[in-house]
């Protein structure tokens, strides 16, 4: 195998896209109605000014709203790591199951970052990679023997207020992986495809069905429901879902 | 009195006042006088607040234009330990017991901090119980203030320095022949007793004397004059129909409350649905100076003063004796009139309730606790409700040991003092000849883990471990066994008292063999005895490991209790016993008697540097940050003493007066406890050391500490102290919220005293929708019969929630952030008040007031009935405050957090590793209240669906439930309707709080029965 020096290059990239352009053209469009307006006077009907005018406010306006929702969010967020490592060779080309390292996902609210002791399961053997020769895989073995964590860049960021279980969505809604991380199997660096917006995550608890045969859900009055054929689906949303004490407290 | 009047119940003396008619002048917000606090340099100009206003205009947009996330980093393990999830906490049963108060624990740790105590159900001594010291405990892990390594005077040093000279100086004292005294708190451990055993042997001139800073020296001698056996017994309140108590606090402080509680608490539900109605119920008659915990919670209450609970205990005795066909004990006319109070039929309702009742008194008098055996072995109470065959060890300390030890510092005799886990520097009356006699010392050397009054003046500290670092056992009562595991590895450079000794006797390994790394030479210690000692009583297990497995886990090793029917035979003739009583008999004294107690949160004041301990107020005044001088409304009238008025007390210090209804008129009673000087940041100087008020008086047996006394003083000085007390917090402005009957009306009518309940069935009528709950609906029920207000769910709450500290001053203001406060009303006269308590919690409304008035739809009502509560959307208008008729909401007015006004724990890192990570720390200007323990509930939830089940009654446990130690509260599904709480809420006593708001709320309480049997007829 040859060496890819764009291994942790993605195909893709969800960052929303810059309205830099929209916000020229808008304050273009302000600016050159105010200089018609008062000096230039080409146009006759300031009606004409005052549409522009209005316009073009009303893009700034729209522009700054959209910019302010984003504040906080990182949707696209990709940045580099201690450790050149790829997602796309782990889990995409040598098919590693993501539970393999990311332990915690069934039993715990975190997923969880693998110790590097576990990063050793194969890298006892592996000393060597394909693009990266040995200086990577060496920080591995550095960092164990020296007792150094590996600080790595915390990618997907919710708010302290927020309280979030992987083992509720994994385990026990059966979710996968790639319904909120992407495509992770292609991605090198990894990259944040959901913007984790409370928009966002309201939206897939209205659409997605509960496992209602799970027996914990035995004693819920919709059971009858679902039945009778009253109803045809219980969604997240329907078993309270969506209740503001589902994630913050 | 109508029925009407019966019914009023008051908060504070003012609003007595009001009630009754007695002064229309008083307002009732007299006692909150809170509103005399200025605000100093608070007020803001407009031109000020425009400056600040522009400025922060401009800073925002400044920061707003460069805003960039935050770079986060995830560190993972390195090699991740096999018992950690991240995420997932451990529970791991442990002990805790520091030399006053015992509890079988259940600790729950996240990512290796332990963060919150539970009881542990397993053990038979405190059965899942725990109380406010307890739940507290898991603070004290993380104080700012302990020792973070071995001191040489006071310099930091090596523990290879310190071991070698006091190794040194021990092995010179002991060719000199010079003595040593290690003077330790009560140990109920065996390991550590066998610790002092091989230290004994190493250094042969070494004596261990114990100390206990509230002393029960005067039982245990009486035990041993009467019985010939130096211990405490144990007791059944559960076997009793009867309790008879002087004095005793055994619901808050006396000997083991929790276990007590647990006992007393079980017969005090009167049955209904399943059997006769007053079957089971206990009567409790309280006499004592001081309205205390258990005083408030029995059935008759009478107050006496300190000196005469001898003359009315004779008066028993002697009434008995002549039942019994012995000859009473004679007493002089001129003596027993002092006593005003008169037993009365006590005597003979004793008498008829033989084998089935109970005497105990909390006098350290031992003449006093001679006649009090005597009257229980009268009554037949021995290998009935009392066991003296299975003693308890809780308290070891002899007053005339350590009395005969200071006489012996100063002589010179002890040259080597070892102080393990006391304090005379401040608890003993005399700590002044204590301390220039320590100075006498060559070798001086405390396991202290913080710098406290007595470890000040030593030569060496060697810092004990917290007990959530330290591996321990324990033999509270005989036969009963429980270990302790370290539950975090050491946070400082400390070292276990224990390591410390066998270190210095040369054990370092398990007895010759060298400990391996992580494990302490005291483990393979604890280990050794326990394969020795207790591993041959048990059959079950085939391998002392699998059994060492096991006996951790549970926390507890208790093979079943040796029966013991033996009889007891009196050891003091009759002669002897009468010389011996009749000196209970005093003098009448002029004056002020006094009356020393323990207070629930502080008391011994070992715990005092805990912060929450100080705020949570006193369960009966209600009063926190503070001690005070308690004194009757009589007394307060005649001397015109209003609340808050300092008065100088016998020249030593200054107290602000407290009018406590229930207080015995010639008597006057102070918390031990308060007036630390070394004890932290937030202890230092709060409140007064009454301490010094103990009196030391000779008895048979030789010195013994008196808690109370004659001819006390105190004149006003003219200031007046502005009190940080809740009792009128919150205040639900006189509507009928407790409510009672009486077990004879009871048993004629199960709705006694719930009339209103029926009256508002009938009138359940809504404009809202009936709400239908499809999966869940949460519900809590309090018995208030159960319930005797000890407030250990107020910590477990603040614990699980991550409630803030606040502080004196904020209290003052009714800022206290406490999300479960329990309410205390007095009815009838301040005399003889009859107290009821009352915890309100967030009621979980259906049709919530709070929730249609937010304007930013921050609280909710979810799918399962909760009121829910999202701090990050609210915007701190409080009209949700305004308008919860419960005034269970609490406002952040200020930053608790990383804020050195307000220094508790949470504005140092350290101090912050006990908070709850599921639970968010509010930040200022939000509203927060009682989530029902929401993140427990999801937790439970999360846990029976992964392992595809039903969730079962009583899984989920809220902090408050699981923390009572009276199972006063249970919490359950509503829709299961065979649920306990869905059964509770069936009961004819149950009734909701402002049930005619039509609120509907999840909380229902359960009236409150008290037994008025008459005391029976002679």
């Amino acid at each position: 195998m040859k060496a890819n020096p764009d291994f942790l290059q993605n195909a893709f990239s969800y960052l929303p896209l810059s309205s830099n352009g929209l916000f020229s053209l808008a304050c273009l469009l302000i600016a050159f109605a105010l200089l018609d307006l008062f000096f230039t006077r080409a146009i006759r009907f300031k009606a004409v000014h005052g549409l522009v005018l209005l316009a073009g406010s009303a893009l700034v306006v729209k522009i700054a709203v959209g910019e302010a929702v984003l504040l906080g969010r990182s949707q696209g967020y990709e940045p580099d790591q201690p450790i050149k490592f790829s997602h796309r060779i782990h889990a995409g080309e040598n098919k590693i199951n993501c539970v393999y390292c990311h332990t915690g996902v069934n039993d715990s609210r975190y997923a969880g970052i693998p110790p590097a002791s576990l990063c050793l399961n194969c890298h006892n053997v592996i000393r060597s990679g394909t693009n990266t020769g040995k200086t990577e895989i060496d920080k591995i073995h550095q960092s164990v023997d020296s007792g150094t964590a590996i600080r790595w860049v915390k990618v997907h960021t919710l708010p302290d207020f927020v309280y979030f279980s992987h083992a509720q969505h994994v385990n026990v809604g059966k979710i996968q992986c790639k319904k909120c991380h992407g495509d992770v199997e292609n991605m090198g660096r990894i990259q944040q495809v959901s913007d984790l917006s409370m928009g966002w995550c309201i939206q897939c608890h209205r659409e997605t069905n509960v496992n209602f045969d799970n027996k914990y859900y035995a004693s819920y009055k919709q059971h009858k429901a679902l039945e009778s054929g009253k109803i045809s689906k219980v969604t997240a949303q329907d078993i309270g879902g969506n209740n503001c004490s589902k994630c913050h407290y | 009195m109508s029925t009407n009047e019966y019914k009023k119940h008051w908060g504070s003396i003012e609003e007595f006042e009001v009630v009754a008619g007695v002064n229309t002048q008083t307002e009732i917000n007299a006692s909150d006088n809170s509103r005399k606090i200025t605000k100093e340099n608070e007020s803001i100009s407009r031109r000020d607040f425009l400056k600040a206003s522009g400025f922060s205009l401009v800073a925002a947009s400044l920061t707003l234009s460069g805003c960039k996330n935050a770079i986060n980093k995830a560190i993972p393990y390195l090699i991740k330990p096999e018992s950690i999830t991240p995420g997932v906490s451990t529970f791991y049963a442990s002990t805790f017991f520091d030399g006053h108060d015992y509890c079988s624990i259940l600790v729950k740790t996240t990512e290796g901090r332990p963060i919150k105590i539970e009881g542990n159900t397993l053990s038979r001594v405190s059965t899942g119980g725990t109380n406010a010291k307890v739940q507290a405990s898991v603070l004290s892990l993380y104080d700012d203030f302990r020792i973070k390594s071995p001191l040489k005077a006071k310099q930091k040093t090596t523990w290879d320095t310190v071991d070698a000279e006091i190794i040194s100086k021990l092995e010179e004292l002991t060719k000199k022949g010079n003595k040593i005294v290690i003077l330790t708190s009560s140990i109920i451990s065996p390991s550590t007793k066998n610790v002092f055993k091989d230290f004994l042997k190493k250094y042969p001139t070494t004596e261990v004397i114990s100390y206990d800073a509230i002393s029960s020296s005067g039982m245990i001698e009486a035990n041993k004059m009467t019985f010939g056996k130096e211990v405490l017994p144990t007791y059944k309140f559960n076997r009793a129909d009867l309790i008879v108590s002087f004095g005793a606090d055994f619901l808050g402080t006396w000997i083991a409350p929790i276990e007590f509680t647990k006992q007393y608490a079980s017969r005090r539900t009167p049955r209904s649905k399943t059997g006769k109605a007053n079957a089971g119920i206990s009567k409790h008659v309280q006499f004592e100076s001081t309205l205390s915990l258990t005083g408030s919670n029995a059935d008759y209450r009478i107050p006496i003063n300190p000196s005469e609970e001898g003359p009315v205990l004779l008066e028993i005795y002697n009434k008995l004796a002549t039942r019994a066909g012995k000859k009473p004990v004679a007493v002089s006319d001129s003596k027993v009139a002092n006593s005003q109070i008169d037993a009365g039929t006590l005597p003979d309702e004793l008498w008829a309730k033989k084998g089935r009742a109970l005497v105990v008194s909390g006098s350290n008098d031992v003449h006093i606790q001679i006649l009090v055996n005597k009257i229980n072995s009268l009554i037949g109470s021995y290998g009935a409700t009392i066991d003296l065959g299975n003693p308890t060890y809780y308290r070891q300390g002899i007053d005339g040991k350590m009395a005969e030890l200071i006489e012996r510092l100063e002589k010179g005799e002890v040259k080597g003092m070892i102080l393990y886990h006391v304090n005379p520097a401040y608890d003993y009356p005399q700590a002044d000849r204590f301390i220039n006699a320590l100075a006498k010392t060559t070798l001086s050397v405390s396991f202290s883990e913080t710098m406290d009054e007595t470890a000040s003046l030593v030569n060496y500290i060697c810092p004990d471990n917290h007990f959530l670092e330290s591996w321990n056992d324990a033999e509270p009562r005989k036969g009963s066994f429980s270990l302790g595991q370290p539950t975090i590895g050491k946070l400082f450079d400390t070292r276990q008292a224990q390591e410390s000794l066998l270190k210095w006797t040369g054990l370092t390994g398990s007895q010759g063999g060298e400990a391996t790394e992580g494990e302490s030479a005291y483990y393979l210690y604890i280990k050794k005895y326990w394969e020795k000692a207790l591993y041959p009583l048990q059959s079950g297990h085939h391998s002392f490991a699998s059994f060492w497995t096991a006996a951790l886990q549970n926390g507890v090793y208790e093979p079943p209790a040796a029966h013991s029917k033996s009889p007891h035979t009196f050891l003091l003739s009759d002669h002897e016993f009468s010389k011996t009583v009749s000196s209970v008999l005093s003098e009448k004294t002029e004056g002020f008697e006094y009356s020393l107690y323990e207070s629930i949160g502080i008391g011994t004041g070992r715990h005092a540097n805990n912060p929450w301990l100080q705020e949570l107020p006193d369960p009966v005044s209600k009063v926190c940050w503070d001690n005070y001088l308690a004194v009757s409304y009589g007394t307060a009238k005649k001397l015109n003493l209003k609340l808050g008025d300092n008065v100088k007390i016998n020249d030593l210090f200054e107290l602000p007066v407290l009018i406590q209804p229930g207080q015995s008129d010639h008597t006057v009673s102070i918390a031990l406890g308060y007036g630390r000087t070394h004890a932290g940041k937030v202890a230092d100087h709060v409140g007064k050391n009454a301490y010094k008020l103990v009196s030391l008086q000779k008895r048979k047996n030789g010195i013994q500490r008196i808690y109370s006394g004659g001819g006390i003083t105190f004149k006003p000085t003219g200031r007046n102290y502005i009190f940080a007390l809740t009792q009128t917090h919150h205040t639900m402005e006189g509507r009928n919220h407790v409510r009672r009957g009486r077990l004879s009306e009871y048993a004629k009518n199960p709705y006694t005293g719930n009339e209103q309940r029926i009256e508002d069935l009938k009138h359940k009528v809504s404009l809202y929708k009936a709400r239908v709950f499809e999966g869940h609906h949460w519900g809590l029920a309090v018995d208030l019969s159960r319930c005797t207000g000890c407030s250990a769910c107020v910590i477990a709450c603040t614990a699980e929630n991550n409630v803030p500290v606040v502080g004196r001053d904020e209290v003052r203001q009714k800022r206290i952030m406490h999300w479960l406060r329990v309410d205390r009303y007095y009815s009838e006269q301040p005399v003889r008040p009859e107290v009821y308590f009352q915890p309100v919690m967030c009621m979980q409304c259906n049709h919530a007031p709070c929730e249609n008035v937010c304007p930013v739809g921050a609280t909710q009502n979810s799918k399962e009935g909760l009121n829910e509560m999202a701090y990050n959307r609210c915007v701190g208008t409080r009209y949700c405050m305004n308008n919860c008729p419960y005034h269970v909401r609490r406002f952040n007015w200020l930053a608790y957090s990383n804020n050195n006004k307000f220094d508790y724990n949470t504005n140092s890192e350290l101090g912050k590793m006990v908070l709850n990570p599921d639970v968010v720390v509010r930040s200022r200007g939000v509203v927060e209240k009682c989530t029902f323990c929401v993140q427990r509930i999801q937790e439970s939830k999360l846990v029976a669906k992964t392992e595809n089940r039903e969730l079962l009654d009583g899984e989920i446990k809220t902090a408050c439930v699981q923390a009572c130690p009276a199972g006063a509260m249970v919490f359950g599904d509503l829709n299961k309707k065979d649920s306990a709480v869905s059964k509770a809420f069936l009961d004819e006593r149950n009734y909701f709080l402002l049930e005619e708001l039509h609120t509907v709320p999840a909380v229902g309480y359960l009236t409150k029965i008290k037994n008025d049997e008459p005391l029976a007829k002679s």
